[in-house]
């Protein structure tokens, strides 16, 4: 099926173009049929809530395609913003498994296909088939550095500055392409969220991406970002 | 610990003094310990030398479990605060204990749920002091 932005829907786990190799889906062909028969295909619009912080855990949700942004806030109601997951990734994991609420709110910040899982199915997934067990400790073991890194951020980093580098090396290690001109990239998050990101003000943000861009470190064009020094923005986020 | 008890009943016994080090940030997981008796911190620090404590853990708690299961390098440093009592596995007998038997697998992800929980609290924290 064909959606309205061009991308296509994929019903059938099974034939999925889109699994890759790090995907959780990458199961073998039998748990892959059981896992079939209790997904629930959806696609959602940017700025859906898939779940909120709090909230009783209902089930998981694969990413077939599209991002989403995890974010969860501090007791005077700071939103920080955990991760941008992307396409393979499982969310809500956690919370099934402990049954405790969701620790984090999940909103699509582009248009995303999800499988979803209920509660109760996927715990007998999970001791019908042990291998899959082991794809959940591995993918939880991967929030937890990416939490880990997110601690590291916030606590040891000395500025908004190094803060800011720091994010804009790790987009460089996970998507983009490297030009002659410099590491090309897609900005998908506002001001906003990068300061969300790295717990700072929407106007340390705007400011410090005006210095960036007169010092020569970036171009920002729309909404593409080059990134033209590198090793200048390695030595501003080693802390 | 629950069905992991059967995974340290295989494991070394260790003892370390207050002030030793259990394992250090950064550094390659060699297995995973069961903290039987003492207290541990768990640290992280900056390459210049700045040191955060995240937080005081008591006996009963696991540590390096993520870095076992993914094979990254231990994500802080752990430190006696007083005389420890443990039990260590090794990540290569722990990881075939995992393969063969899905209750420790299950086990293990619920464990790493609760410890995932534990660091989004820390990162709410560090949100809230360094605001």
């Amino acid at each position: 099926m064909k959606l309205p932005r061009g991308s296509n829907l994929i019903e059938n786990c099974l034939k999925c173009s889109l699994r890759g190799e790090n995907f959780f889906c990458d199961l073998p062909d039998e748990a892959l049929r059981s896992l079939e028969a209790i997904k629930f295909t959806s696609v959602y619009p940017k700025g859906a809530f898939l779940f909120m912080e709090g909230q009783s855990p209902r089930g998981i949700f694969i990413i077939c395609n599209g991002q989403v942004k995890l974010s969860t806030s501090s007791s005077e109601g700071k939103l920080i913003i955990i991760e941008i997951a992307e396409p393979g990734e499982v969310l809500g994991l956690s919370a099934v498994l402990s049954g405790m609420p969701y620790e984090v709110t999940a909103e699509t910040i582009s248009s995303c296909q999800v499988n979803f899982i209920r509660r109760d199915d996927f715990l007998n997934f999970l001791s019908e088939y042990g291998e899959v067990a082991l794809r959940v400790a591995q993918q939880l073991s991967r929030s937890y550095h990416i939490a880990y890194e997110q601690i590291r951020s916030l606590g040891l980093s000395p500025s908004a500055r190094s803060k800011l580098a720091k994010l804009m090396l790790d987009w460089c290690d996970r998507s983009g392409e490297h030009t002659d001109r410099g590491h090309k990239l897609k900005l998908i998050l506002t001001h906003e969220e990068i300061a969300q990101m790295i717990g700072t003000s929407r106007e340390t943000v705007t400011r410090l991406l005006g210095e960036f861009k007169s010092e020569g470190l970036i171009e920002v064009k729309g909404s593409n970002l080059l990134i033209r020094n590198k090793a200048a923005l390695e030595k501003m986020a080693s802390f | 610990v629950g069905a992991l008890k059967s995974v340290f009943d295989r494991g070394e016994s260790g003892f370390c003094p207050a002030g030793s080090i259990l394992f250090l940030e950064g550094q390659p997981p060699e297995g995973v310990y069961l903290l039987c008796e003492g207290q541990l911190e768990l640290s992280i620090r900056s390459s210049k030398g700045a040191k955060l404590v995240l937080q005081v853990i008591g006996s009963g708690r696991i540590l390096g479990l993520s870095a076992a299961v993914s094979g990254r390098p231990y994500e802080a440093t752990a430190r006696a605060l007083t005389p420890c009592r443990f039990s260590f596995i090794k990540r290569d007998e722990f990881l075939r204990l995992l393969s063969q038997d899905p209750q420790i697998c299950l086990q293990v992800a619920k464990l790493m749920s609760s410890e995932l929980r534990s660091a989004y609290e820390c990162a709410q924290r560090l949100r809230s002091y360094r605001a």
